[in-house]
């Protein structure tokens, strides 16, 4: 039981370290991390959030990921340019 | 003209690279010719950009070293480490051999880092038998004092001390909980002279398990 419950526990947010550099891999394992957002759920957990704050945080949520796609779609359209450059390096 | 020759020339004196290479505009090299220049007068760098008058929309294409150049920087990932240099654990890792012992046979150091404090447990692979424990409150860093990383790499260089002494090389490493002794702890290990193995988050983040204590309205 032991060994079997450990082993699960270093197969999921594991990195191997190679040749003892600690930094990198920390760095790694901090990237897997934030893709998955376990810190910010982590942290999220630590207190009691009530309904109402968490439908502020949601919608708080969409309005900036709309905002921000729709700026970004802005900017690409802004930023887009057709013509030959005078200065070809 | 000559106006143009200026700026191609300090275009080309401005470039960083330092390869030696043929200068792609064909304006400077018609202008270095009109001028009778030789092209080794000229500091050239790589042509970044080329003209493909076949694509429709974008007529400007990197040229092939700027392609290379830009796969290098893909490799080398945002964070200076490779996506290839990552190593994940495989189902042959659980019987890789490190010094003759198995992986998951090796002692595993347990680093909880709290708000307040970081506490390292040494225990062997079932993570039952305690080796060795200490604290930063143990280390003698009292009240504020225990929740900085000065005090997360004290106590891990005297676990990685005291697990020396025991003839433990190399461990695999749990790190958990949000607080700033997370990596510092994991230094002081590698300063005693341990080799650490894995790094391991076992944070704990329920699926909306137990209700979570009321807020702090500070």
């Amino acid at each position: 039981m032991g060994r079997a419950h450990t082993l699960f526990t270093f197969f999921n947010r594991t990195v191997l370290v190679k040749n003892n550099d600690v930094d990198t891999a920390y760095r790694a394992l901090d990237r897997i991390l934030r893709n998955e957002k376990v810190m910010e759920r982590a942290r999220r957990h630590m207190y009691y959030e009530k309904p109402y704050q968490e439908r502020n945080r949601v919608s708080l949520e969409k309005c900036r990921r709309i905002y921000h796609s729709e700026m970004q779609r802005k900017i690409e359209f802004v930023m887009r340019k057709n013509r030959v450059d005078p200065w070809p390096r | 003209m000559l106006r143009s020759v200026a700026e191609a020339c300090q275009r080309a004196y401005t470039c960083s690279c330092h390869l030696q290479h043929a200068f792609a505009s064909r304006t400077l090299q018609q202008s270095m010719r009109a001028l009778s220049i030789g092209p080794r007068l000229f500091h050239t760098g790589p042509s970044v950009q080329m003209l493909d008058s076949k694509q429709k929309t974008k007529k400007i294409v990197p040229s092939a070293q700027q392609a290379e150049a830009i796969v290098e920087e893909d490799l080398l990932g945002l964070d200076g480490f490779t996506d290839a240099g990552i190593t994940i654990p495989t189902e042959e890792t659980s019987s890789m051999l490190i010094a003759g012992t198995r992986y998951d046979e090796l002692p595993i150091v347990h680093i909880k880092s709290s708000l307040n404090n970081t506490i390292i447990i040494a225990t062997d692979f079932t993570g039952k038998t305690k080796i060795t424990r200490a604290s930063c409150g143990t280390e003698g860093f009292r009240n504020v004092k225990k929740k900085t990383t000065v005090a997360a790499q004290a106590t891990g260089l005297t676990i990685g001390n005291r697990i020396m002494k025991k003839g433990i090389q190399n461990v695999r490493v749990c790190v958990k909980g949000l607080g700033v002794g997370r990596l510092a702890a994991i230094k002081g290990l590698q300063m005693a002279g341990v080799t650490v193995v894995s790094l391991t988050d076992r944070t704990f983040v329920p699926h909306n398990g137990p209700k979570p204590r009321k807020a702090r309205r500070v």
